[in-house]
């Protein structure tokens, strides 16, 4: 009897997320197949769909043609800088917002937010002197940096999370003498896992991404991220743009790895009995 | 300990602020000092250019070879994709710390020199280059008649026209006596619908095109060609008055409108169903272009077989073929020192017969040397196109975009004002009346503050 | 005696609260202490930006040479200037059809790829690709069904006898697509915030739910909407800030091939604040002008942060 409307559930639950799996994809599969093909047919019309034959070659060219490897590592360094930067300061100074008490906090916290709100563009020529000042350009320095310093995005993100937990937890690590870090660091920080996923995926592919920012700040080739490595050859590939796809569908392959390994912590359930 | 927290902290911002600023207004000549104890100085200058590509290896290769015959200048290199480059440039300028010689689009030459960034170089071309010699050099100098940059390698256009298609529609190649009124009319035999029927014959259908006469994109390879060979233009020759709305320009228009309406033309929203608007001609589902030189690029990337000759005549027998001379300049903000040694650079590229051979043999633009340009190794290398020689007889009748320091923001302006004619959403007269206004106040912002 | 214990018990919670208000200051080092990175952040890297930015607004500044004061002139010529009003327009209008769509269909999502079905980390994995690719990749992907030519939009509405459309070259069209693509894009990453959210929803509540008779609506009604409602107030103002601030995406999907003056149409009709900023900035060189913007546009967030976290109040639940 209890079972039935579970299993209503499941079945409204199967058609929702099959329809819009297939909706999510359809487009994606273009995108691959598109990548497979030569130039001609990749132009031609009507739409041929199917590449005839399958150019794998595309991605080996892609994959000869750019350093990927060097910009690829580059671009690993600044990312995974960038990912644990993130992690320990965002959530550090959001337990701060969410659970302690300090003066100034309700208008520290509104400064937070009102950072997140300044269009990214005005601060490239600030930002740029200040960097230039502290002799960081063309280093990968000021990629990462200021995730470290606690973007607010992630703040504002983790603060939500924090908020969530009930007030016992702390009373009980009060007793137990933990000080307010303590807290955070050995029982907050553990039972947030599901947005820490959230947060490290999202700073992941921004910086994976990101342009602007290292466009700006490297000069020397061989600091180059993988983004500006392919859009500098790009130019080369008049007559080739299908090779456009294949090298943006190659640098997902990353991040498509770092979620396959966080996506096991977006649902506690599944973590946490997978464990006991 | 709030109150002097709080100042405190509005002491070490407000010093951090002034820092920051003083810093900004302070040249930077601290580099480039000695360190290595030796007899002769060593210069290091920095040279930005945008990346092509493959022509980055070159390049690096070219600046090795100069800093082997010029011991004593070191070259460091920064370069950025084409659309990030400017804005990288545009920010280390704001920020005091711009290259000492960069490689600029032609188009945006006026914009540094117009500025103040860019050095006057009109001495030292007088005393080191013999003008004849290269081409371009007038292509830089602004209305007062100050040379501001020196061309790297130039892009000017001609008619592409796919043989292929020619040939099967059993029209004629086009040559140098065609008007635009000639390409059109051989340009509708040259456009096929969907059900295989030409523009000349009826029920053809120009809603769906198959292969198009000519693919017609923005401004370049696109209106201010025909604008001008129709003897109208955008701006006046002091460059800062707009006469746009000119009973050529409507001619001109017009001409453009009508080739759209009946698809022998591309139109703005037919250029959307491709994947570049630069790909009908290299994917064969245009039969004509008006392409600067580098187009060949891609034409001989996707094996189109095809040959190029020199623009139509305008209805008075008025030719105009666009002219971008990609150049270097040099920073008003260098050293002497440094300008100098930018300066070894750019003659030694421009002048060097070897320098000028290699950078041709890549084959994305027409040497700045004349003698090189005139050689078998541009002319005969064995690529397509064969008619190469259509690039050099056009600087008979070549000219610039009118371009300025506002040139991309009255572009803007004028683009859109036309696309909306071309797409029927206004009249030709409208259009033309709404630009010439928008292009004014555009000048005016600039020019009569 | 009652006197010694009333007095003994005095002292005590006198005790008490000196322990009290030290443990409160301790916490306030603590609380200051532990935002110390966000306060170096700020004084180093936003002060002196926002001062900046301020000043640039007031200036007349080409980038290449040093800012002039021109007083409120900026400021002037953006309230008359018709396309700086229709960028705020557009801005809104893809805002307003952007978050509440892709909201509502995260949190369905999420709700649906909360529990044990078979496959879930495919249908997880298949909602995130599109998160994850850059916008060059999506420019290709959504050419697919909406180019004019051989799209499959068209294709589809032609075997209904419909009408082809101009999509994104059409006026009253490209917002609503751009909307369209930029919910399928984003969607995913939304529902994974839910999925987080989630996460605080104990399960007894469900089944306590259940053995009332709550059906499915019922449940999602009365049970998960209340108790997630600060995951989706995180999630609204989220995504009503980057939405401002978007513009990659039109800068990808409307421009020729990366041409940053070209994005922005048909006839400005895809032309947001951010767009119209970097292009005033960074393509026509007219840095204070677009710094004007920029606090135009900072302060329009500002106060529509502020109207969300006053509404907040009404209707997101906290554990306490």
């Amino acid at each position: 009897m209890n079972k039935n409307p579970n299993k209503k559930r499941k079945i409204i639950s199967y058609i929702i997320i099959s329809i819009s799996s297939i909706l999510m994809l359809t487009p994606f599969v273009t995108a691959a197949l598109n990548s497979l093909k030569t130039y001609k047919q990749y132009t031609a019309i009507p739409v041929e769909w199917i590449p005839n034959p399958f150019r794998w070659k595309n991605y080996l060219d892609v994959w000869q043609m750019t350093d990927f490897a060097q910009y690829g590592w580059n671009s690993m360094v600044v990312t995974i800088l960038s990912v644990l930067g993130a992690i320990l300061s965002c959530s550090m100074v959001a337990y701060a917002f969410a659970r302690l008490d300090f003066p100034y906090k309700n208008s520290l916290f509104f400064m937070v937010l009102g950072t997140l709100m300044i269009p990214p563009v005005v601060m490239i020529i600030p930002q740029f002197m200040i960097f230039k000042h502290m002799g960081f350009l063309d280093t990968l320095i000021p990629l990462w940096l200021l995730e470290w310093l606690a973007q607010p995005f992630g703040i504002f993100l983790m603060r939500q999370a924090f908020l969530q937990i009930p007030k016992e937890y702390e009373e009980a690590a009060k007793l137990d003498g933990c000080s307010p870090f303590q807290t955070y660091w050995r029982i907050f920080l553990p039972m947030c896992k599901p947005q820490l996923a959230t947060l490290t995926i999202f700073t992941f592919m921004t910086k994976w991404n990101e342009i602007l920012a290292p466009v700006i700040y490297l000069s020397s080739e061989d600091k180059f991220t993988l983004p500006i490595g392919v859009l500098s050859m790009s130019g080369a590939w008049f007559g080739k743009e299908q090779y456009l796809v294949a090298a943006a569908l190659m640098s997902l392959i990353p991040i498509l790895i770092v979620f396959l390994f966080t996506e096991k912590f977006f649902v506690k359930g599944a973590s946490s009995s997978g464990l006991k | 300990m709030s109150v002097k927290r709080l100042s405190k902290l509005m002491a070490v911002l407000l010093g951090v602020f002034m820092l920051i600023l003083s810093g900004c207004s302070q040249k930077t000549n601290q580099e480039g000092g000695s360190d290595s104890g030796s007899s002769s100085k060593t210069t290091e200058i920095t040279l930005g250019f945008y990346s092509s590509g493959s022509a980055d290896k070159k390049m690096n290769e070219i600046i090795a070879q100069f800093e082997k015959e010029h011991p004593n200048i070191k070259i460091k290199t920064q370069n950025a994709p084409y659309q990030q480059f400017f804005q990288k440039l545009d920010t280390q300028i704001a920020g005091g710390n711009a290259p000492d010689v960069w490689l600029s689009d032609g188009v945006f030459v006026q914009k540094y020199a117009e500025r103040g960034a860019a050095k006057d170089l009109t001495e030292l071309i007088n005393k080191d280059l013999n003008k004849d010699d290269y081409y371009g050099l007038d292509f830089n100098k602004g209305p007062e008649g100050k040379y501001w940059a020196v061309p790297q390698g130039i892009q000017i256009a001609a008619l592409f026209y796919n043989k292929d298609m020619f040939d099967k529609a059993g029209v004629d190649y086009p040559d140098e006596s065609w008007t635009w009124e000639d390409l059109k009319k051989a340009g509708a035999k040259l456009t096929i619908d969907t059900s295989g029927k030409t523009a000349d014959e009826s029920g053809f259908n120009a809603s769906s095109v198959n292969q198009y006469g000519l693919t017609f994109f923005n401004i370049t390879e696109g209106w201010m060609t025909v604008l001008k060979s129709y003897g109208g233009g955008v701006l006046g020759d002091d460059l800062k008055k707009s006469i746009v709305d000119s009973p050529e320009n409507k001619e001109a228009v017009n001409y453009i409108v009508d080739g759209m309406e009946r698809g022998i033309f591309t139109d703005p929203s037919d250029l959307q169903a491709f994947q570049s608007p630069m790909s009908p001609f290299p994917s064969q589902t245009a039969a004509m272009r008006i392409g600067i030189y580098a187009r060949v690029l891609a034409a001989n990337e996707t094996g189109v077989n095809y040959d190029v000759t020199v623009l139509p005549k305008g209805p008075d027998g008025k030719r105009f073929s666009p002219v971008i001379a990609n150049s270097w300049i040099i920073s008003n903000k260098t050293s002497d020192e440094k300008a100098k040694a930018a300066w070894e650079w750019i003659k030694y590229w421009v002048s060097e017969d070897d320098v000028q051979k290699q950078w041709a043999e890549l084959g994305e633009a027409v040497p700045v040397k004349k003698s090189v340009a005139n050689s078998d190794l541009f002319l005969n290398s064995g690529d397509k196109p064969k008619n190469k020689q259509a690039f050099l007889d056009s600087f008979d009748f070549a000219g610039t975009l009118d371009v300025n320091a506002v040139w991309s923001e009255w572009v803007k302006v004028m683009g859109d004002n036309l696309n909306r004619a071309f797409l029927n959403e206004t009249t030709v007269d409208k259009a033309l009346e709404n630009a010439d206004k928008e292009v004014q106040d555009v000048l005016d912002e600039f020019y009569n503050k | 005696m009652i006197g010694n214990l009333k007095s003994q018990t005095n002292i005590q919670t006198q005790v008490n609260t000196k322990k009290k208000r030290k443990s409160l200051s301790s916490e306030g080092k603590w609380g200051l202490l532990m935002i110390s990175p966000y306060l170096i952040h700020f004084i180093v890297f936003i002060a002196f930006t926002l001062l900046a930015s301020l000043y640039f607004s007031f200036s007349s500044y080409d980038m290449l040479n040093p800012p002039e004061w021109v007083g409120l002139e900026n400021y002037n010529k953006l309230i008359q200037d018709p396309v700086f009003w229709k960028s705020l327009k557009n801005t809104a209008y893809f805002t307003i059809l952007f978050v509440p769509t892709q909201t509502i269909l995260a949190l369905i999502l999420a709700v649906a790829l909360n529990q044990s079905l078979k496959g879930l980390k495919f249908f997880r994995i298949a909602h995130f690709i599109p998160v994850i690719s850059s916008w060059t990749v999506v420019l290709y992907v959504a050419d697919a069904i909406f180019n004019p030519r051989f799209g499959l939009a068209n294709d589809l509405l032609l075997k209904f006898g419909l009408e082809p459309q101009k999509w994104l070259n059409d006026e009253h069209l490209v917002i609503p697509v751009l909307v369209l693509v930029a919910v399928w894009k984003g969607v995913g990453y939304m529902m994974v915030i839910f999925l987080a959210g989630l996460q605080n929803v104990p399960e007894d509540l469900y089944e306590a739910a259940e053995i009332e008779g709550a059906g499915v609506i019922q449940k999602f009604r009365y049970v998960t909407v209340p108790l997630i409602s600060g995951t989706t107030f995180l999630v609204l103002v989220l995504s009503t800030i980057t939405t401002f601030q978007a513009f990659e995406q039109i800068y990808v999907m409307t421009g020729n091939s990366g041409d940053i003056t070209a994005a922005g149409g048909p006839n400005n009709a895809s032309m947001v604040l951010m767009l119209y900023l970097f292009q005033q900035g960074f393509a026509f060189l007219k840095m204070g002008y677009a710094s004007a913007i920029a606090w135009i546009l900072f302060i329009i967030l500002f106060v529509i942060t502020l109207i969300q976290v006053k509404l907040q109040k009404k209707w997101v639940h906290y554990e306490k």
